[in-house]
């Protein structure tokens, strides 16, 4: 199997505020391959936000990476040099945010900041009129009608959906090998939402471009991803394809979470959520992060962090597939599979 | 945007009435006859009444509003008690320093203020910022005049490296700057501090958003994100406030004038209050409040163009 | 430099923090001092009211005893601070004037608060023309830089504290005018008003109930801020000429009495000028950190935003 595009081992990333320093991220490992699509899903809060930018290494002043690696393409992220990291970010790897809004610096125009991100990785100056007609190029690619005069226009002269385009437009400038959305879809409308999708999967399936997902939606990554990681409280809990995920999922939480999705099937029964709140990450528990909400916490879930075991094609953290743990003390659940060990 | 504009002048126009009327009624509030409290009481009589006719302080009070007003209108801010000159000639004459000393002033605050500003930003936490932020709450509390005293004990008396007083003319340029230098520096000082605090933090803000972090993320480069994106965004909101700022400097510009015996109009209107000449007085600080006014209008129309969201949102 | 909402400006009403008055105030304290900079605050304006209060124990001799012989010295044992042009000692002149710069200060910015609320009270409560006539008013003494204002005005009313007080009252009210309009404002079109007015409350109770608690954080700040402006535009006034008449220790007399011998020596301008920058920092770090503490817990969330 040849090498993946990225890989994430071990990522632990930790926030400095007056309050105290939050592990926003802990041991996160997971791996992306070339032309792959994976996602990222958890409630807010799980540190999947912090993990696009991390990738980047991009983090706020108060934010350090504290240990693990990111390779990519082979290449340790750690050791390049800040210009080496300035090579990579909008070449190798490009990001989409958000709410294009706020993606998109307000007082420029549409067509300075393409330019000016065109001009960020070229090799040789081009003139002025190469750039703007590349610029143009890029916009009608994405499907934003009469490129020309609206190059000129300022962000908040278009719609959310448009303006969304004209930050993957941007993303794609340089062909990048991964691109990374981090919410990409949800401040939009359902309708735009599946535009984008439909985006997205295209420039997969043309430019072999990987994705890294990242999303609270689990509609969104059933519909995109080959493969989900699933997180929380800053931990990956579960990662597998997308239909062990969806089908067979393992770890407590997922399941949780596709039961608490609202479906017609369940017309009439009481909406299932998840009782408790996330763990506030200045006062995380000692042991698995989700045992105080889950259905089936043993004493073991509580004293220690179960390790990451290798389970039918998936990962998952879970004391329920630990072997290592005395059948007594072991969690239970009707619903787990018996683990083939590794 | 028209319909803002029409409001805000509406606005300003009833302030500016409500400003001139206050200060035509002002003399009412001597204690005693104003005309002979500056003619002394061996004036004879008929130039008191002459005066006050002058005056117009023989008339009713609302009267004397109305005449200050219309007269204003027209330029005629009254004359002199004393030497009978005009009075709008006598501040024609004094602005253009206290404009130039505003300006010089403004020019290096801007100079020093804006890239330390910007410095402290980029830094955050570091030993320049930490300096910087006391650094700079000891300047902008600074009144001026303690900065223009003790500028003058150091540059002036201690090192007499500095003129201490006097304007210098205009037709001497390098004269004129030698003159203009520490109290050009002295106004200066407060605003260095005010501005880099306001640039900082505006700054930090600004580097905080989403778009910066979209844009370090195209790989474009950090002296561009910072000096051209951030910036521009940054400025925007320190645009608002030089218009409040303006009235500290034009406060401040009496002292610096009285310390350093520089003319204009601060020392114009200190000279008459010494000399209870209150038509210059009122003369004097009339104009000081429009400058004040009009320039918070400009900038506010300003403020309003440049920042493309507001232009649209009106 | 004030701190004031602007028109236009939202002013967010929130219910009031749980917790008696005196636990809050303890909290507050406590977060004051855990800041380097609301530590140094504190101390100075303790320092300073001690200094105020104990001024004849504190201060080595009289601020008014002459002794030619001993003029225009610089600091020595026996005047740690020099003396001034008439052989007063400049430390006990700086101490006592110390108590004519919180003198005129503390009475100014009460006056500059009564009467501000209650213009802004009546202004936002009662909208419309009254509201558009006192913002002219506001506007119109916001117009004036502050010491020309006050210049104007002494010049015909005449130099004395009372109406130095008086005077600097009036050029700070409309900052107060302006928060307590703005909180009103906000208040009459709070969800939670309408309910309680809807249920037949007071306006009374209202004020009480849901402006008091808004108000107290913003005001606390723009009084902090208030201090030492007003300190600094009495010196300057002092200093023209037109402050607390003579013999008086304004420290702004001591400056201006120093530019007049400041060729021959520079003391009472320093003394002077260290007092002034001493209060006014010190206030000024006091506000700052008062600002950074209870201003919309930005302070909390500002590092560490999830996004």
């Amino acid at each position: 199997m040849s090498e993946p595009l990225l890989t994430v081992d071990g990522l632990e990333v930790v926030y400095h505020t007056d309050a105290g320093t939050l592990p926003a991220l802990s041991d996160v490992c997971f791996e992306v391959r070339e032309g792959q699509i994976v996602g990222v899903v958890g409630e807010s809060g799980c540190g999947k936000s912090t993990l696009g930018a991390a990738l980047l290494r991009l983090l706020s002043p108060n934010g350090e990476i504290v240990g693990g690696r990111v390779m990519f393409a082979g290449r340790d992220l750690a050791s390049l040099s800040a210009g080496e990291l300035r090579t990579l970010r909008g070449q190798g790897v490009a990001m989409i945010f958000q709410d294009p809004l706020t993606s998109l610096n307000p007082t420029f125009t549409v067509g300075q900041q393409i330019m000016d991100a065109q001009r960020a990785h070229q090799q040789s100056r081009a003139s002025k009129d190469v750039l703007r007609r590349r610029a143009i190029d890029a916009l009608t690619r994405v499907g934003i009608p009469d490129a020309a005069r609206r190059i000129g226009n300022h962000p908040h002269e278009f719609s959310g959906g448009m303006r969304q385009r004209i930050m993957i437009a941007i993303a794609l400038l340089h062909e990048p090998s991964l691109l990374i959305a981090d919410e990409a879809t949800s401040a939009l409308d359902v309708t735009l939402e599946a535009q984008i999708l439909k985006l997205l999967k295209e420039i997969n399936a043309v430019h072999g471009t990987a994705i890294l997902l990242i999303s609270h939606n689990l509609g969104v990554i059933a519909e995109v991803c080959e493969r989900v990681v699933v997180m929380y409280a800053g931990r990956a809990v579960e990662e597998g394809d997308v239909y062990s995920i969806f089908d067979r999922p393992l770890h407590p939480y997922t399941r949780a979470l596709l039961a608490a999705v609202p479906s017609p099937q369940h017309r009439g029964t009481t909406l299932a959520a998840i009782p408790g709140r996330v763990p506030s990450l200045l006062a995380l528990p000692p042991g698995c992060k989700y045992a105080d909400r889950c259905d089936h916490a043993a004493a073991v879930c509580v004293a220690r962090e179960p390790g990451r075991l290798d389970v039918a094609g998936s990962r998952v953290s879970c004391f329920l597939y630990d072997d290592s743990v005395p059948e007594a003390e072991k969690p239970r659940a009707d619903w787990a599979i018996e683990p083939v060990s590794t | 945007m028209l319909d803002y504009a029409l409001r805000r002048l509406v606005m300003t126009f009833f302030v500016v009435l409500l400003i001139m009327a206050f200060l035509a009624l002002l003399i009412q509030l001597v204690p005693g006859d104003p005309v002979r409290l500056v003619l002394g009481a061996k004036a004879p009589e008929s130039v008191v009444q002459s005066v006050r006719h002058d005056m117009y302080l023989d008339k009713p009070v609302p009267a004397q509003v109305y005449y200050f007003f219309t007269n204003a209108l027209h330029g005629d801010l009254g004359v002199d008690f004393q030497s009978q000159r005009s009075v709008t000639s006598l501040i024609w004459t004094a602005l253009p320093h206290t404009a130039i000393l505003a300006l010089a002033s403004l020019a290096l605050a801007g100079l020093l203020g804006i890239p330390l500003g910007v410095y402290a930003a980029t830094h955050p936490g570091g030993w320049l910022d930490r300096v910087t932020a006391v650094a700079t709450i000891s300047l902008i509390t600074m009144p001026a005049y303690v900065a223009g005293l003790l500028l003058l004990l150091v540059f002036s008396v201690h090192w007499s490296i500095m003129p201490a007083t006097g304007t210098g003319s205009l037709s001497d340029p390098g004269d004129y700057l030698k003159h203009l230098a520490l109290p050009a520096i002295a106004l200066a000082v407060t605003w260095i501090g005010y501005l880099a605090r306001l640039v900082r933090t505006s700054m930090l803000e600004v580097l905080n958003e989403r778009y910066i972090l979209a844009a370090r993320s195209q790989g474009i480069r950090e002296r561009l994100v910072v000096y051209k994106y951030a910036l521009r965004n940054a400025v925007i909101p320190t645009i608002a406030v030089v218009g409040v700022g303006l009235g500290t400097l034009l406060g401040g510009a009496i002292f610096v004038e009285v310390i350093f015996a520089r003319a204009g109009l601060g020392m114009l209107i200190y000279n008459s209050i010494q000399t209870r000449n209150y038509p210059v007085v009122r003369g004097g600080v009339l104009v000081v409040a429009l400058l004040f006014v009009a320039v918070n209008l400009l900038t506010d129309f300003v403020y309003h163009m440049v920042d493309p969201r507001i232009r649209v949102a009106s | 430099m004030a701190v004031a909402l602007q028109d236009g400006e939202a002013a967010v009403v929130r219910a009031p923090a749980a917790g008696g008055t005196l636990t809050r105030l303890g909290r507050l304290i406590r977060e004051v001092t855990r800041r380097p900079a609301g530590l140094f605050g504190l101390l100075v304006v303790c320092l300073l009211f001690v200094v105020v209060v104990a001024a004849p124990v504190v201060a080595p001799y009289s601020p008014y005893d002459q002794s030619i012989v001993e003029r225009l010295q610089g600091p020595s044992l026996k005047h740690l601070l020099g003396t001034d042009e008439l052989g007063r000692d400049l430390l006990s002149r700086v101490i006592f004037g110390a108590r004519i710069a919180l003198g005129v200060a503390i009475p100014a910015v009460l006056i500059a608060m009564f009467v501000g609320m209650l213009t802004g009270l009546i202004s936002g409560y009662m909208g419309r023309s009254v509201d558009q006539v006192a913002i002219v008013g506001m506007d119109a003494i916001q117009a004036f830089p502050a010491v020309i204002l006050a210049l104007a005005l002494l010049a015909v009313l005449g130099p004395s504290l009372r109406n130095v007080v008086i005077v600097i009252g009036v050029a700070l009210a409309p900052g107060y005018a302006r928060v307590v309009r703005a909180m009103t404002r906000a208040a009459k079109q709070n969800q939670y008003v309408e309910a309680e007015v809807s249920l037949g409350a007071g306006t009374t109770r209202i004020a009480v109930h849901h402006l008091l608690p808004n108000i107290a954080a913003p005001l606390f700040i723009l009084i902090a801020m208030d201090i030492p402006s007003a300190i600094a535009i009495e010196a300057g006034l002092a200093f023209l000429g037109l402050g607390v008449p003579p013999p008086s220790p304004s420290w702004g007399a001591l400056l201006s009495d120093g530019f007049r011998y400041v060729l021959i020596s520079p003391w009472a301008i320093i003394a002077a000028s260290a007092a002034l920058m001493l209060t006014t920092l010190g206030f000024a770090m006091l506000g700052e950190t008062l600002r950074d503490v209870l201003d919309p817990k930005l302070s909390g969330t500002r590092r560490w935003k999830k996004r």
